[in-house]
């Protein structure tokens, strides 16, 4: 029974390598290698990056010191193992479709629970491993283990997936339950993983420096491990040969597993047949202004925007970034000046090409997320709602593009101003920016509804294919990323025959132009194109 | 008010709905019978100009549904078998989007939805998100955006599927009085004593094509409508 049902788990995650989603339809045995491959592509690459961490903390073994090393990369493991699973830990082990049938057939329900588990231990053993592996591959490498070292390294990989899948269950629980007191859940998904980005960024920029700070600090990181971390010292010992130290950091997981396991088994049932709380007398619904349609359409894409952290978090982001580099501009704006005082001493011309630099970056920027791409397949089976509805396709095409162009504009137009004051471009030529970002914004806008029209996706059954995982996604960004290149790359083309001021204002003009010959497309033929969908 | 001409439409090979023909007078409640794929659902959704027809000519009071769709469905509510609503609104704030759209000025919208809730024991729930509706509330919820704006024709696929019987009851007499106002209802069902109960006409589809239609007592004669169904059917 659990081998039945493990396998259905595990087939249900990888389906899409067995399985087409979107036509559902198998794929061809050469279509099931190249995902496979694809996917042992994308985990070498990953090994290589944690190679790469490997090599800085090396010297810790010329210093005696190599169960530091094991237990520094076994806390960068289990932190990744962790932050990988963590967010998706709540859905996988208690907001599975099939709970229902599966409570409803003669099976434990700790054996559904087991088998959640595997599915996020099977996470966390991917996660950990490709920082575990590329670190005990670097000491066999170069540095001559112990037979039991290189037994014991292998042996700890299972296990510290084990201790991951302890972490991520009890962190998992935690979430969900501060999610599940707070109002607007999509919001706080956004901040939550804005704030995890900018740490993993900084993170990232900064490793080398940490990296340099352990080394050199051995010494007290290691005393430090010794009394704050002693899990982590067991494992390092465990993985430089200590018996001991193997048999300590074996057993507490197993402990710490059985426990999570027995306190989450007990209340397992409980919560997949919980149903949500409803507070019915708390908020009492009233009727709103009335409006026009033009007006409702446009609130409801707004709305449609704002209720999912998925559609937020991968289309709206260069909303974030755009005023935060505004931001970073201002405090550094002297700093700014000073490398551009250095930069046009080496290249003179770096001064005449500014206003197309500043450009570049926010259109490229700009063109990271783009909302109204996914905006027509994200209809789904809604679609009929509009369909039966008195509104013309034009209309509800028109608010899509409404949308995209009010939450982008401003952010880019004042990032523009911004950064053309900081690098002390004229405003005259600050005037032409801005009204080109405007019109960048808007043509960008509209190539992304043209793709969702044109290659729509209605059967999806997360809304994450739409957005993330779609081929118009990629097809938009390419688009926007390649009228990036040909206006800017236009001007340096012809810096020499017109002013790149001059430039900027009729490439706004130019894709104003064009920005109006595509809203007339999609008012009559995308229109016929909606209607038919 | 609702006119199908030689309605055809074709999924690839296979002829979903074939050359039917049916007229909906006002005042009349229409009921649409048939078994599983016979063609209820293409039909209706052809009506609402949800579904694009290869031929035929549908019209709702004189007016084309391929040639003015918008004003076509201005007079329309459409309810299907499965009300998937926006998951991300409220109910209330989905039915102030339904008014929007139709133009129901706001003091209008909030008489008729305080009634319309009031009558399908929503009123309370209206402040709560779709998600988290049953199917029963959603059709409730689908059925009062229905009648919010007052339709002139109301198209409804599979209305009584997930309502309660007090709801179901509630719901036979606004058929009744959308047509005793000069309205017409067309809805398809499989609950054969519902239909032969409530309905002045009924149609019956099989394979796409239509095989009888009528008042209720040309189609039923001195048998029940289900004996009827089963003849045909067999």
């Amino acid at each position: 029974m659990l081998k039945a049902l493990i396998k259905k788990q595990y087939y249900e995650c990888f389906r899409s390598y067995f399985v087409n989603v979107k036509t559902g339809k198998a794929r061809s045995k050469a279509g099931i290698a190249g995902m496979f491959v694809f996917f042992a592509v994308l985990m070498l690459f990953l090994c290589s990056v944690f190679f790469g961490m490997s090599l800085l903390l090396g010297s810790l073994f010329e210093v005696g010191l190599s169960w530091l090393y094991f237990a520094l990369m076994g806390v960068v493991s289990v932190a990744l193992g962790t932050f990988g699973s963590v967010f998706s830990t709540f859905s996988t082990l208690y907001m599975a479709k099939d709970n229902e049938l599966l409570l409803s057939m003669p099976i434990p329900p700790s054996k559904i629970l087991i088998t959640r588990m595997t599915l996020v231990y099977g996470l966390g053993l991917l996660y950990s491993g490709v920082v575990w592996l590329p670190a005990i591959v670097y000491s066999w490498l170069f540095t001559g283990p112990s037979a039991l070292s290189v037994v014991f390294g292998l042996l700890l990989l299972p296990i510290i997936a084990l201790f991951v899948t302890v972490l991520t269950c009890v962190l998992g629980w935690v979430v969900a339950l501060i999610a599940s007191h707070v109002k607007k859940k999509s919001f706080l998904t956004v901040v939550l993983s804005l704030v995890f980005f900018g740490l993993y960024y900084f993170v990232c920029f900064r490793m080398s420096d940490f990296m340099e700070t352990l080394v050199t600090n051995s010494g007290a990181v290691s005393q430090g491990m010794k009394t704050w971390g002693n899990l982590f010292y067991q494992l390092g010992q465990a993985a430089d040969g200590g018996i001991v130290a193997m048999v300590l950091f074996t057993g507490i997981t197993l402990a710490l597993f059985a426990l999570c396991f027995y306190v989450l088994s007990r209340s397992f049932t409980h919560i997949v047949t919980k149903t949500p709380t409803v507070g019915k007398s708390a908020v009492k619904a009233t009727v709103s202004k009335a409006q026009d349609v033009k007006s409702a359409l446009f609130k409801r894409e707004l709305k449609r925007f704002t209720a999912s952290a998925t559609y937020m978090l991968n289309c709206g982001l260069q909303i974030a970034i755009l005023p935060i580099l505004a931001v970073i501009a201002i405090i550094k704006r002297d700093a700014l000046q000073e490398a551009l005082t250095v930069f046009s001493s080496m290249i003179p011309e770096i001064t005449t090409l500014l206003p197309l630099i500043v450009l570049s970056a926010v259109c490229l920027i700009l063109s990271i997320g783009d909302i109204s791409t996914p905006s027509i397949s994200l209809e789904g089976k809604h679609l009929w709602i509009l369909r039966s509805l008195p509104v013309a396709g034009k209309e509800v095409l028109d608010a899509k593009l409404k949308l995209h162009v009010a939450l982008n504009v401003c952010p880019a137009v004042i990032t523009v101003i911004v950064l053309g004051w900081c690098v002390a471009i004229d405003w005259q030529t600050i005037v032409f920016m801005a009204v080109f970002v405007w019109m960048f914004v808007w043509i960008i806008g509209e190539i992304g509804l043209i793709l969702g029209l044109k290659r729509p996706n209605f059967n999806w059954t997360t809304e994450t294919m739409p957005i993330k995982q779609s081929m118009n996604v990629m097809l938009s960004m390419l688009a926007d990323w390649a009228l990036t290149v040909l206006v800017c790359g236009g001007g340096y083309l012809l810096r020499s025959t017109v002013s790149v001021g001059t430039y900027v204002a009729f490439a706004a003009v130019a894709v104003a132009l064009a920005a109006r010959m595509l809203k007339r497309w999609l008012d009559t033929k995308g229109d016929a194109l909606f209607s038919a969908l | 008010m609702l006119k199908i001409d030689h309605l055809t439409k074709t999924y690839g090979e296979k002829k979903a709905v074939d050359d039917l023909s049916l007229h909906i007078q006002p005042g009349e409640l229409y009921g649409f019978i048939g078994h599983n794929g016979a063609g209820k659902t293409t039909t209706l959704k052809s009506v609402v100009g949800i579904l694009q027809f290869d031929s035929g000519e549908i019209t709702i009071d004189g007016v084309s549904v391929k040639a003015d769709p918008i004003t076509c469905k201005k007079n329309i509510a459409y309810i299907p078998d499965n009300p998937d609503l926006y998951d991300f609104m409220t109910g209330m704030q989905y039915l102030n989007f339904v008014c929007d759209i139709f133009g129901v000025a706001a003091d209008v919208r909030q008489e008729r939805i305080q009634a319309l809730a009031e009558g399908f024991e929503l009123t309370a729930d209206l402040a709560q998100p779709i998600s988290s509706y049953s199917h029963g509330m959603k059709q409730k919820l689908a059925i009062i955006s229905a009648w919010v704006h007052e339709p002139k024709l109301v198209v409804m696929d599979e209305p009584f599927v997930g309502l309660d019987p007090k709801a179901a009851h509630l719901m036979k007499g606004m058929m009744r009085e959308i047509c005793d106002k000069g309205g017409a209802i067309f809805f398809s069902t499989h609950v054969l004593e519902v239909a032969e109960r409530l309905c002045d006409k009924v149609a019956i589809i099989k394979g796409g094509r239509l095989v009888r239609s009528g008042t209720m007592e040309e189609v039923k004669g001195d048998t029940s409508l289900e004996s009827v169904f089963l003849e045909l059917e067999g």
